[in-house]
């Protein structure tokens, strides 16, 4: 009805003659302004001054004294940043591995049309919507010796309800991948039942005469068609998992020791809690560069992989 | 679509099905615990939970809920936590949607060298991991006197969900008509006129699309309000939680009390715009 209007409209002022390509243009440019504003001066410009003070030191007042690249120098020699970036890498491989592999198979699942699928979907999103504290701080609670649930569920199980999971220097880091796998999952399984419902229906029918079994059809037909969303997917599980500040923070606040450091966190522990910003950003800005090495790799993978299923 | 579900050939059910689904069954237990568990102990005393942690037996009660909106000891009530949530929300929203649905717009319809610049940097920013700007962010707020502000967080969380937003308002935008936008800018009205009476109720899937994910972003974001807001009276519901912990040792019906108050708005807001979410989601990651 607006369309209509607004057709009649344009006949009867097509006399007046159409405004100048300039004028034309010159609305778009101005409505782009406010978004790259708040870009450049929110995102762009401390991703610049980040590097600044990474060279030099910085304690919260006054100006950043330049050092040059001896936070940088200082920050390889550091046992303490190998571990965060072995636990970062540790924690990033399987948070990404489990939950594109669940949530592919939950996907798959849900494409294939098992009974209940529709509700199972809502289900499985739900994690996604949780504030991170909130799981953070259930789980954390939940993993407690004797009153947590876990331990009290496998009490009942007679499987001892002692296990004081998170305190454990070693198996801590397990925990919080469970955990983080447990929000993200719903995401991955999302995006990928997206794609694997735009394949025909048609191509599975043919298979399914052809005699291949479901099997045969996940990994002859499903998975080829969606390889590049799995891409996709990897690539945002991956950025996800190195950005999980709020799920460690929030359960085991890097510790014990720092069994669950990752960088994030030692980044926030070197600034906020030590003031030595200067280092803390070295520490930020490596991270960041580790970060989009990730992200490259993983497309490049996936490029090949696309490229490799025609 | 649900016609479509039902062409799709019956698979044989052998043992093997019956155990994927049993899988099935126990990744949903998994996903659900959480939730029940912390329903059920909001309603119980601390005895009763140290006592019987599934929260299946002992007294029923409501107080904890009261006592976790009033607060405890060491920290700012449950109340202010959330009035302060919403007020970040209320303001950086209303920032970003006005940004990025400028932005959406004028890329949309912008020549291809500008549209294609400006996306490119949209997609970086997105891809940035926030870490990075911590440090220069608690050093500009700090200059500008808006650390521990409303105004502080949501000009940052505003400039953060603005490239999600922009680009979803981009494909909105981009599948409306041409004749539509044509018609709407021959109009004598203006061009800001235009986009609000016509184009904007065409694209209200997604508005409400950039509204909700922008809110579940705002009502978690744990890294940048733990540095931003410093002060138990300034802080969001997601780090005021992490206090909450501490504050309510003593009484843990009225902690998983909190947890409930601070899950079940996002999550009934989710199961109402379910389709507008999960769409947005998935617009937001086609880069």
């Amino acid at each position: 009805m607006t369309a209509q209007h607004y057709g009649m409209a344009v006949a009867g002022e097509a006399s007046a003659g159409p405004p100048s390509r300039r004028s034309r243009m010159l609305f778009p440019v101005l409505a782009v302004c406010p978004a790259l504003a708040l870009v450049a001066v929110l995102i762009a410009y401390p991703i610049a001054e980040s590097v600044h003070i990474s060279l030099g030191s910085w304690d919260g007042v006054g100006a950043v004294v330049f050092k040059g690249l001896a936070n940088y120098t200082r920050l390889f020699q550091d046992s303490l940043f190998r571990q965060s970036l072995v636990n970062s890498l540790l924690f990033f491989v399987l948070t990404t591995a489990f939950s594109v592999v669940i949530g592919g198979l939950l996907a798959n699942a849900i494409s294939r049309g098992v009974p209940g699928g529709r509700f199972f979907k809502v289900i499985w999103f739900l994690p996604v919507i949780m504030p991170v504290s909130v799981a953070g701080i259930f789980w954390s609670n939940a993993f407690q010796p004797e009153t947590g649930i876990a331990n009290s569920l496998l009490g009942a199980l007679g499987l001892g309800s002692d296990h004081a999971w998170l305190a454990d220097p070693s198996g801590a880091i397990y925990l919080v991948v469970f955990v983080a796998v447990w929000t993200q999952t719903g995401y991955a399984m999302l995006l990928l039942l997206g794609a694997m419902e735009s394949i025909p229906i048609e191509v599975h029918e043919a298979a399914t005469i052809d005699g291949v079994g479901s099997a045969g059809r996940l990994f002859r037909i499903t998975l080829p068609n969606i390889i590049p969303m799995v891409g996709t997917v990897t690539t945002l599980m991956a950025v996800f998992s190195f950005n999980a500040f709020g799920i460690i923070y929030s359960m085991t606040r890097g510790g014990p020791g720092n069994a669950t450091s990752i960088l994030p966190v030692l980044v926030y522990k070197e600034s906020f809690q030590q003031q030595d910003y200067g280092y803390g950003s070295a520490t930020a800005v490596v991270t960041t560069v580790i970060v989009g090495i990730i992200g490259v790799l993983v497309l490049r993978i996936f490029r090949q992989q696309t490229l490799d299923a025609r | 679509m649900s016609a479509r579900r039902e062409e799709r050939p019956s698979f044989g059910r052998g043992p093997l099905w019956y155990l994927g689904y049993l899988m099935l069954l126990i990744w949903t237990a998994i996903t659900l615990v959480p939730f029940a568990s912390m329903l059920l102990l909001s309603f119980h005393s601390t005895s009763d939970i140290y006592a019987h942690p599934l929260g299946l037996s002992g007294d029923w009660q409501v107080a904890n809920y009261v006592n976790a909106w009033s607060g405890g000891a060491g920290g700012a009530p449950f109340s202010t936590y959330i009035i302060n949530s919403l007020l970040v929300a209320a303001c950086s929203l209303g920032i970003g949607i006005t940004a990025g649905t400028l932005g959406g717009y004028g890329l949309a319809r912008a020549g291809r060298w500008l549209s294609t610049a400006a996306s490119r940097i949209m997609v970086l920013a997105l891809s940035v991991p926030l870490v990075v700007a911590l440090i220069p962010l608690f050093q500009l707020l700090g200059q500008a006197r808006l650390l521990n502000s409303v105004l502080g967080i949501s000009l940052v969380y505003a400039a953060f969900m603005t490239p999600t937003i922009t680009l979803i308002m981009r494909s909105v935008f981009a599948a409306v008509p041409r004749e539509l936008l044509e018609a709407a800018k021959m109009d004598g009205a203006g061009e800001v006129t235009a986009l609000w009476r016509i184009i904007l109720p065409v694209a209200r899937g997604g508005l409400i699309s950039a509204f909700v994910l922008g809110l579940i972003f705002v009502w978690g974001e744990v890294q940048f309000a733990v540095v931003l807001l410093t002060r138990p009276e300034n802080r969001t519901l997601s780090v005021g939680l992490l206090a909450f912990q501490g504050q309510f040792v003593s009484d843990q019906g009225a902690f998983f009390a909190g947890l409930v108050i601070a899950t079940l708005p996002i999550i009934v807001l989710f199961l109402i715009f379910q389709k507008y979410v999960t769409k947005g989601m998935t617009l937001g990651a086609i880069k």
